[in-house]
C-alpha cells in the first residue's frame, strides 16, 4: 500500500540532494540568470557531482546502503538550506546585475495566445501524469533488467564498482547507472525508474532554457511542453534506460554554449557547457557524436566572429572541464579492455564485436537506411513512418517534427536557430553513418522542438485558412500524443496507486519473476546463474549471460560427452541455469545451445544431476510464448 | 534659506520631449535592431502557406494510417 509513497519519497530525496549539491556549484559561476535556469543547472550539476562521488566511493569499495543513506541525508540538508535561500535569491534576480537575463528580454513578436499556452500546459501535464503512473509500476523493460539496473544491483551486492569480464556494459560510461544505484540503495527499482522519469522533466526544462535565448521565455515553455509530447520521450520516462539522461545533458551543454557565444554572457557559461558535456560523456558514448556535431557551428563561429581568441579559449575550457568530469570512465575502459571506447572504435575489437552477431542480423537491423546519401535525405520520413525498422515503435519520435520542420522554408531567419539546426543536421548524418536506432536521436529532439516552435510563431503570418488547417492538424497530433501517454497507465494504475502488490504485477508481466522468486527463496552465498535470458535484475545473485560466456570461453566445446556438461559448468563456478525457448517464433529468438546441451544430459544416466526447480510457460505482451526452466546443477 | 520651488517651463519640457524622440529616431536608424529580432514581419504568400498546410495534413494522415496498419 505504501510502496509507491516510499518510492516517491526516495526519488524526491535524490532530487533534493542533487539540488543541494548543485546549488553552490551553480551559484559560484553565477549560472542563476533566473529562477528556472538556476534550478535546472543546480539539479543537473548536483546529479553529476553526486554520481561522480558515488562512483568514487564504489571504486574504493564503499558502496554500502546505510552509508549512501547517511550521505543522501546530509545532501538533503544542503538542499533544504538552498531552498530556504530561495526568497533571497528571488530578490537577487529582481535586482539588476550584469547583462540582462535571457528570460527578461521580450522578443519582438507577440507572445503565445493564452489558449495555446494553457492547452499545451494541460497536454504536457497529462502526459507527465500518465508517464508518472506508468513509472510507478515495477520495471519490466528488457534493456533495463539486462544492464541499466542489473549492473548497479551487482555493484551494490559486491559493495564496489568492479570489472565484470562477462559483462560488456561494466566498462561503459555509467553515470546514469550510478544514479540508479543511488535509488536502489534508498528504495528499489521503482525509485530508479522514477529517476529516469525525473530526467525527462529535466530534459523538458532544459529545452525551455535552451529555447529562451531564441524565442523568448513564454514561447520556450511551448517548446518544453512539446518535448514531453514526443512518444519516444514518454516511453523512456516509463523505463530506467539512459537516453533521456543523455539528451538532458547534451541540451544543457548546447544551451550553455549558445548563452556564451550567441548572447555573449561571459566565460562562465563555457564552464557550464563543459560540465554538462562531461556529464553527457559520462552517460553514453553517443555524446561524442553530439559534441562532434557541436564542433561544426563552433568552427563556423570561429571563422565569422572577430573574437577568435575567445572562441578558442571557450573550446579549450569546454574540453578541459568535460574531460576532467568524464575521463574516469574512459580511463577505466582503457585499463581493463585496452580500448577507451570498448567495444567500439578500435578495429581489432570492433571486428570481434561484429563477429559475435550474424551479418544479416547485425547490418540489416542496425543500418536499415544503408549508407546511400539519398536515404539520408528521406530518412526522417522512414524513421517517422516505419519506426519498427529502427529499434521499435515504442521509441519513435512521432510525426510532429516531420510535419512541422518543412515550414521553416517560409519562416524568417532567427538568430541562433542556424546553430541548432546545423548541430541537428550533423548529428543526423553521423547517426545515419554509425547506428540507426531511433533511441539515439533523442538528443536532437529538443533542437527540433525549438525549430517547431519557431514555425508555429511564423505560422501567424499565414492567411487564416491555411493557418487554421495546419493548426487543427497540429492540435490533433498533439492530442494523439497526449492520449498515447495516458494509455501507458493501462494495467499499471492499480499497482502504481498501491492497490495491487508489486509481486502480483510482476508475476503477470515479468517473464523471469517466477524463476527469480524460486531461486531467491533458496539463495546461498556464492550462487551463480548462467542465463539464456538477458533479464537478470530480479535474481539476487551474480548472473552471467550465456551468449557472452560462450563467446568468451567456448564452454560448449570443452567436453566430449553430454553427461560431462553440468560438471563442466559446475567447475566453472555456476550453480544454476535459466533455460529459455521461444515456442511460437514471435518476439526475441534465443540461441538454443544451452537448452540443447541440458536436454542432451537429461537423456543420459547423469541426467538427475540437473534438478529442475521451476518449469513454466509465459505469454509476453508482444505475443511471444516462451518456456522457462530454472535448473540447479547437482554435485 | 530654502530654494523656491521652480516649476518646469512647459516649452522646455516639450522641447526636451521632441529632442528625445529625435535621438531615438537617429539611434534606431543608425544602430542595428535587437540581435535576436528577425526581419520585419510581413504576410506569407498564400500559395506557400497552403503548401505547408497541405504537407502537414498529408504527413499526419500518412502517419496515422501507418500506425493503424492501414498503409505501408
Amino acid at each position: 500500500m505504501f510502496d509507491p509513497l516510499i518510492s516517491m519519497g526516495a526519488f524526491l530525496a535524490i532530487g533534493l540532494a542533487a539540488f543541494g549539491l548543485g546549488s553552490p556549484l551553480a551559484r559560484a559561476p553565477r549560472l542563476e540568470d533566473d529562477l528556472l535556469t538556476g534550478t535546472v543547472w543546480s539539479v543537473a550539476l548536483g546529479l553529476i557531482v553526486g554520481g561522480l562521488g558515488l562512483a568514487g566511493l564504489g571504486l574504493v569499495g564503499g558502496l554500502y546502503a546505510p552509508w549512501i543513506g547517511v550521505l543522501s541525508l546530509a545532501a538533503c540538508c544542503l538542499g533544504i538550506k538552498a531552498l530556504l535561500r530561495g526568497h533571497t535569491r528571488r530578490q537577487q534576480f529582481d535586482a539588476p546585475h550584469g547583462p540582462p537575463a535571457a528570460a527578461d528580454e521580450e522578443p519582438s513578436w507577440a507572445p503565445p495566445p493564452a489558449w495555446l499556452s494553457r492547452g499545451m500546459a494541460v497536454l504536457a501535464l497529462a502526459a507527465g501524469v500518465g508517464t508518472l503512473i506508468a513509472a510507478l509500476a515495477p520495471p519490466t523493460a528488457g534493456d533495463a533488467l539486462c544492464y541499466h539496473l542489473d549492473l548497479p544491483k551487482t555493484f551494490l551486492l559486491q559493495h564496489a564498482i568492479r570489472f565484470l569480464p562477462d559483462s560488456d556494459g561494466s566498462t561503459y560510461p555509467l553515470l546514469t547507472e550510478i544514479w540508479y544505484l543511488w535509488a536502489l540503495a534508498l528504495d528499489g527499482p521503482v525509485a530508479a525508474q522514477l529517476v529516469h522519469w525525473g530526467l525527462g522533466i529535466l530534459l523538458a526544462l532544459a529545452t525551455v532554457v535552451l529555447a529562451t535565448d531564441l524565442v523568448g521565455r513564454r514561447w520556450a515553455w511551448i517548446a518544453g511542453a512539446a518535448v514531453l509530447l514526443i512518444p519516444g520521450v514518454q516511453n523512456q520516462m516509463t523505463a530506467p534506460l539512459n537516453d533521456l539522461a543523455l539528451a538532458a545533458m547534451t541540451t544543457l551543454a548546447l544551451a550553455a554554449w549558445c548563452r556564451a557565444v550567441l548572447s555573449d554572457a561571459g566565460q562562465r557559461w563555457f564552464v557550464a557547457a563543459g560540465m554538462a558535456a562531461g556529464g553527457a560523456l559520462s552517460i553514453k558514448y553517443t555524446a561524442l557524436l553530439f559534441l562532434a556535431a557541436m564542433a561544426v557551428p563552433a568552427a563556423w563561429t570561429f571563422l565569422r566572429q572577430p573574437r577568435r581568441f575567445a572562441i578558442v579559449q571557450g573550446v579549450a575550457i569546454v574540453a578541459v572541464v568535460a574531460i576532467s568530469v568524464s575521463g574516469i570512465w574512459y580511463v577505466r575502459a582503457a585499463w581493463y579492455r585496452g580500448n577507451p571506447l570498448y567495444p567500439f572504435a578500435l578495429p581489432a575489437v570492433a571486428s570481434r564485436a561484429i563477429e559475435r552477431q550474424p551479418a544479416a542480423d547485425g547490418f540489416a537491423t542496425k543500418m536499415p537506411l544503408g549508407h546511400s546519401p539519398a536515404r539520408f535525405v528521406s530518412g526522417l520520413w522512414e524513421v517517422t513512418m516505419h519506426p519498427e525498422r529502427f529499434g521499435g515503435r515504442s521509441h519513435q519520435l512521432g510525426v510532429l517534427l516531420l510535419a512541422a520542420l518543412p515550414g521553416l522554408v517560409t519562416a524568417r531567419r532567427l538568430r541562433g536557430l542556424g546553430t541548432l539546426l546545423s548541430v541537428g543536421l550533423v548529428y543526423w548524418m553521423l547517426w545515419c553513418l554509425l547506428r540507426q536506432n531511433v533511441r539515439f536521436l533523442l538528443p536532437i529532439v529538443p533542437l527540433g522542438t525549438v525549430a517547431v516552435t519557431w514555425c508555429w510563431i511564423e505560422m501567424r503570418r499565414y492567411p487564416w485558412a491555411p493557418r487554421l488547417a495546419a493548426g487543427l492538424t497540429f492540435a490533433l497530433i498533439l492530442a494523439a500524443c497526449c492520449g498515447l501517454a495516458l494509455t501507458r497507465c493501462q494495467g499499471r494504475t492499480a499497482v502504481a496507486l498501491g492497490l495491487r502488490s508489486r509481486a502480483a504485477y510482476l508475476e503477470e508481466n515479468e517473464p523471469t519473476w517466477r524463476a527469480a522468486t524460486v531461486m531467491n527463496r533458496t539463495l546461498a552465498a556464492g550462487d551463480h546463474l548462467l542465463s539464456q535470458d538477458v533479464r537478470a535484475y530480479y535474481f539476487n545473485c551474480l548472473v552471467t549471460r550465456e551468449i557472452v560466456y560462450r563467446r568468451g570461453v567456448a564452454y560448449d566445446r570443452q567436453f566430449t560427452e553430454p553427461a560431462q556438461f553440468s560438471q563442466s559448468l559446475r567447475k566453472a563456478g555456476f550453480t544454476h541455469l535459466l533455460l529459455v525457448e521461444n515456442l511460437n517464433g514471435r518476439g526475441i529468438a534465443f540461441d538454443s545451445t544451452l537448452s540443447r546441451l541440458a536436454d542432451a544430459q537429461w537423456k543420459t544416466p547423469a541426467g538427475p544431476s540437473l534438478v529442475t526447480l521451476a518449469d513454466y510457460r509465459f505469454q509476453d505482451s508482444d505475443g511471444a510464448l516462451r518456456h522457462y526452466r530454472l535448473v540447479r546443477l547437482g554435485e | 534659506m530654502i530654494a523656491p520651488l521652480r516649476l518646469p517651463d512647459p516649452e522646455t519640457v516639450e522641447t526636451r520631449r521632441r529632442l528625445r524622440r529625435a535621438h531615438r529616431l537617429v539611434a534606431s536608424t543608425l544602430l542595428p535592431e535587437r540581435r535576436s529580432s528577425p526581419p520585419a514581419a510581413s504576410g506569407v504568400p498564400a500559395w506557400q502557406a497552403w503548401m505547408v498546410a497541405a504537407w502537414v495534413v498529408v504527413v499526419a494522415a500518412c502517419y496515422f494510417a501507418s500506425m493503424l496498419g492501414l498503409w505501408h
